[in-house]
């Protein structure tokens, strides 16, 4: 098997790109739409509980239905297949992490904290800013990262609407019947997944505040 | 499309068939193996085991289904059994996670009362352990419950049998009737078996336990 | 039934938590374990129902040793509350009360009535509170309920770590009176954690103080107050422990039948009032109605002063001063504070129509507080 490795490498440090490069597209969109959204509902508790249980919905479909239905759908805009898909898969998997922990976030910062905040005579922005953020980046991050390890199983399913990535290995290995390009396929994949939980979770753990650590720990 | 079921219904309830087997065999004996596993590994002495297996079922989450079945038919070859097996040890993951963290979460307060007025250790597991971390492990059945479903969907793909292979079909031949219908068939089932465990966890959850959500 | 620690050993390791500890726990009487953190307290309570093994020594239930006896039944046949109680969150509190009793077999008639007659006990409504969970409850309706549950099987024994630890000072005053008046009601074996001094003195009949796994004293707790082994007791009483055994005493024992009053109907002068007061040699004197009942008094000096003026002709009731009065059953503490209160040596005892039943003056306390000093209370 190693073999196979040291002929394509380049394949697959190729196919990682492509894949990564889905990921990336797709989790800056996914932030985009899910943070505003967990905000706007955060006043809300019946509208927030009723847009988390349809973003819970979409999450319970599995993704080769998902992406049954996002090719017929996105077909009429030349958009069905490839990469698109990919995106819009990951998307819509990542809304109910992400909304769910930016009402998290939203609300985890206390009330007691935040008029303490504005008896000091912080202006809104600077509540936002100081307070409000670092405590709730965090959270957000949490989400993000939920999602991200998603995206990787998301994307090496979507090798079958034409998306590329790391799926190549495997269904290509599959349909040839080539061992050693299946558990290249496989065990990349593994790796990916688990490499891009861990790298994120040091990346949270860099940024959430010391004191809020601290807080955890008792 | 509604044609093409009607045409194709057996066809559509033999896949079904397969599909729900697929998924009900795997998950049900990773529900008994998993919180046995996450029962005996949170035991007094088991302490170094209990962390260690926390931290490889917590990072195994992360690894895509796709990859699990891949190996599972390398080595077992390709076919509805090797598939069971690949979503058992799947689905295994996150179930034995949520029952190991759950037990260690039950607070050590509660086990000393219980100890102090005259409780053996099996009932202690039985009636205050178990139920008081019942939220975690139904939880965690659940969301087992919906990837195993997914899970089962990419391995009845590539040739496990199962409702996926109609949607794998008719992408390749890019018959969208076909698509539509097996896509939204495993929707179907996904929101169902989703739904009825939701029932269930409310049924079996103490109202004592009950913490607002959101 | 009486627990004995006989030369009771516990190590961890090298480390000694428990030191040749010997120890009688009386029974029917709230014994009190006592002293800083990690003295031993909490590991001997431990001991005594086997969640701690011990490593030497000997723990004995009239007689009996606790090698020779079942755990799992020893421990359903003693109640238990720790601080944090432990309340079983996924029961509701008749199920939480009801644990022991099902262990043990009871019917479910015999519980459901025992849980009623508990819930009464602790203050509780039955009816309200039967079926509500403890996330429902406040922290002190906790504690009530975590006691209940102790009590549930009529163990004969009690034993409770710092149990109102958790909870805020006004509450844990009135868990500990609520309390109190349990123990007068049960009268149980119970072996009492605490850090609280305040809470020692308050509850228990004797009290053992440790330091290091060792055992420094053990007497009845006014003994302790009065004459405490060496500087660290008298540290851990703190300073005004003298004070502290004031708490303890009653008006009751300590006042005097004898008095003198004026009537208060009667039209007396000041110049009767002034015969009256030197052929007595009182500087003052009480005021009561016909009826017994007080209403004030009169200070010598201010008929002296009229007397001066030779008004001595001038009603004896418009020197009528009010005051305040004590009942028997409240504490030489509470007297004193009267005293400083009003400026006054002496404080009237009264019943609760306020009728005058005696005096009780500073000497009195002060030859009880030297009396105790001398011989170590009664």
């Amino acid at each position: 098997m190693f073999e196979y490795l040291s002929q394509n490498w380049t394949t697959l440090l190729g196919q990682l790109g492509r894949h990564l490069t889905i990921i990336g597209i797709a989790l800056p969109i996914a932030m985009a739409i899910s943070v505003p959204v967990g905000i706007a509902i955060s006043g809300n508790r019946r509208v927030a509980r009723a847009v988390i249980s349809v973003a819970g919905v979409f999450m319970t479909i599995p993704s080769l239905a998902l992406f049954g239905l996002m090719v017929i759908l996105l077909a009429p805009f030349h958009a069905g297949i490839g990469v698109p898909p990919a995106v819009v898969a990951i998307v819509v998997y990542s809304l109910l992490p992400m909304i769910r922990n930016t009402l998290v976030a939203v609300q985890a910062v206390d009330r007691g904290v935040i008029s303490a905040a504005r008896g000091m005579g912080m202006k809104n922005f600077q509540v936002l800013v100081r307070i409000r953020l670092p405590l709730a980046i965090p959270i957000i991050m949490a989400g993000v990262r939920n999602a991200a390890v998603l995206g990787v199983s998301v994307t090496t399913i979507a090798y079958l609407v034409g998306a590329q990535g790391l799926g190549y290995f495997i269904f290509a290995g599959l349909s040839r019947s080539r061992f050693d390009m299946i558990v290249t396929g496989a065990v990349s994949v593994g790796l990916l997944g688990i490499a891009t939980n861990y790298l994120l979770l040091l990346l949270e753990d860099l940024i959430t505040p010391r004191g809020i650590k601290i807080s955890r720990k008792q | 499309m509604f044609n093409y079921i009607v045409d194709n219904f057996g066809y559509l309830l033999e896949k079904l068939r397969e599909h729900v087997m697929l998924f009900l065999f795997s998950w049900v004996a990773a529900l008994v193996v998993g919180i046995l596993i996450g029962i005996v590994a949170t035991r007094k002495g088991n302490e170094r085991s209990g962390k260690i297996l926390l931290a490889v079922t917590g990072a195994a989450q992360a690894v895509p289904s796709i990859a699990v079945i891949a190996i599972a038919f390398i080595f077992l070859g390709i076919g509805a059994t090797p598939a069971i097996f690949a979503l058992f040890i799947y689905s295994l993951v996150p179930i034995t996670f949520n029952t190991a963290s759950g037990l260690m979460g039950v607070p050590p307060a509660l086990k000393q009362a219980a100890r102090g007025m005259g409780m053996t250790d099996m009932q202690i597991l039985f009636h205050i352990e178990i139920p008081v971390s019942l939220r975690p492990i139904a939880s965690g059945a659940r969301s087992a419950a919906t990837i195993t479903i997914g899970a089962a969907t990419i391995a009845s793909a590539i040739g496990a049998g199962g409702l996926g292979e109609i949607i794998f079909i008719g992408l390749q031949l890019m018959k969208t009737d076909m698509i539509l219908a097996g896509a939204l068939f495993t929707a179907a089932l996904a929101v169902t078996v989703d739904g009825l465990l939701a029932l269930v966890e409310r049924l079996l959850i103490s109202p004592g336990l009950a913490v607002e959500e959101i | 039934m009486s627990i004995e620690c006989v030369d009771l050993v516990k190590k961890y390791g090298e480390v000694v938590a428990v030191d040749h500890v010997n120890l009688t726990f009386d029974e029917h009487k709230l014994s009190i374990l006592i002293g800083p953190s990690g003295c031993g307290k909490t590991t001997i309570l431990r001991m005594l129902n086997g969640l701690v093994p011990r490593t030497g020594g000997d723990i004995r239930y009239d007689g009996v040793s606790i090698g020779d006896m079942d755990p799992i039944a020893l421990r359903r046949s003693i109640g238990y509350v720790i601080q944090e109680i432990g309340l079983f969150p996924h029961m509701s509190v008749y199920d939480n009360i009801a644990t022991v009793p099902r262990l043990l077999k009871w019917n479910e008639t015999r519980i459901r009535e025992r849980i009623m007659e508990l819930l009464d006990l602790v203050n509780l409504e039955p009816d309200r509170f039967m079926n509500q969970y403890p996330s429902q409850v406040s922290g002190g309706q906790r504690q009530r309920i975590g006691v209940a549950r102790a009590l549930a099987a009529d163990p004969k024994i009690l034993l409770m770590d710092e149990p109102f630890g958790a909870i805020d000072p006004i509450n844990r005053e009135r868990l500990q009176d609520s309390f109190l008046e349990i123990q007068r009601h049960i009268q149980k074996t119970i072996v009492f954690v605490t850090h609280d001094i305040r809470e020692a003195v308050k509850l228990g009949d004797k009290i053992a103080i440790l330091d290091e796994g060792k055992l420094i004293q053990y007497d009845e707790t006014l003994t302790v107050i009065n004459q405490p082994e060496n500087e660290f007791v008298e540290n851990l009483l703190g300073s005004d422990r003298a004070l502290k055994g004031l708490e303890l005493l009653r008006v009751n024992d300590n006042y005097d039948r004898n008095f003198f009053s004026f009537p208060a109907e009667g039209g007396l002068t000041v110049k009767d009032g002034l015969e009256r007061l030197r052929s007595e040699r009182r500087t003052f004197g009480f005021v009561q109605t016909d009826k017994r009942r007080l209403a004030g008094y009169i200070l010598g000096k201010d008929l002296e002063r009229d007397e001066k003026r030779g008004n001595t002709a001038r009603k004896l009731d418009e020197h009528v001063k009010p005051i305040e009065s004590i009942q028997p059953y409240g504490t030489l503490m509470e007297a004193i504070s009267l005293m400083v209160t009003t400026g006054l040596t002496s404080v009237p005892v009264v019943d609760d129509r306020q009728n005058l039943l005696g005096v009780i003056r500073f000497r009195d306390v002060f030859e009880r507080i030297e009396a105790m000093a001398g011989t170590g209370g009664e």
